[in-house]
């Protein structure tokens, strides 16, 4: 009985580690490496005045790859379509880091502009993740539920909203430098 | 290198929570298509049973009323 599933619904098709899975494992490791190596070396520095392209091209790509996979690889979109929520719900915790975002702008880092809806709203999702995680667990058929959609497109807001206001006030690469230079 | 930890947060983080949360929506909608019938479909299986129900109310009608006229003698 102890290994009894919680839920038919959360039974993967897919096996737990495929092929698709090593590979899309691979690309968020390689995809880390390739920003470590290019952030070391500055390439994501533009010049005052200008736009921040490279920035811009780092978060637009994995994304446009993402979408760009799901609509042509059918493994990638198998495997997408039979993820665990659970854990990319609990995943979503981690964002209540977005307090943050308020102690930079109480310590004058950060601009309350950027800081106040980047931090709230990233907090608003940390906060609510474990709640939308344990309506997962007692009832499957929330993953299709309209509150589970308004949950999910709250947090893609949220993000676009920082992520635009960041880039468009510039505020967040001079002064972030600026603070970890003085911290070192 | 101390403009690292600021540039994982737009190129690594932000993408890899905006896929998460896109993974989440591509599965809302696929178990909702799965648990929940297409209104459209619905709609002409509604229409086409109510058209069959319609046709088969005036073929009944029609019988009946064709068995009434046969049963009235015919009058001198």
């Amino acid at each position: 009985m102890e290994n009894t599933p919680i839920s038919r619904v959360y039974q993967p098709k897919a096996p737990a580690v495929s092929g698709i899975g090593v590979v899309v494992a691979a690309f968020f490791l390689a995809w880390l490496a390739l920003i470590f190596v290019l952030g070391a070396r500055g390439a994501f520095i533009a010049p005052r005045g200008a736009p921040p392209l490279a920035l811009l091209i780092g978060l637009l790509a994995p994304l446009s790859l993402f979408l760009l996979g799901y609509r042509t690889i059918r493994p990638l979109r198998e495997f997408v379509l039979s993820a665990d929520l659970r854990l990319i719900v609990g995943i979503q915790a981690w964002r209540w880091a977005g307090f943050g975002f308020l102690t930079l702008c109480a310590y004058g880092v950060l601009p309350g502009i950027f800081a106040w809806p980047a931090g709230l709203g990233d907090m608003a999702i940390g906060v609510t993740s474990p709640l939308v995680l344990a309506a997962l667990l007692r009832q499957p058929d929330f993953a299709a539920s309209k509150r589970f959609v308004a949950w999910n497109l709250s947090g893609l807001l949220d993000l676009t909203v920082a992520v635009s206001i960041g880039h468009s006030s510039r505020c967040s690469l001079p002064i972030f430098t600026e603070l970890f230079q003085r911290l070192l | 290198m101390t403009q690292l930890p600021l540039v994982l947060v737009p190129t690594y983080l932000v993408p890899t929570f905006l896929i998460l949360h896109l993974t989440a929506l591509f599965q809302a909608r696929y178990r909702g298509s799965l648990t929940h019938q297409p209104s459209h479909g619905k709609t002409r299986r509604h229409y086409a049973a109510s058209l069959g129900w319609i046709g088969v109310s005036i073929e009944t009608k029609l019988a009946r009323s064709s068995e009434r006229l046969a049963a009235v003698p015919p009058s001198a």
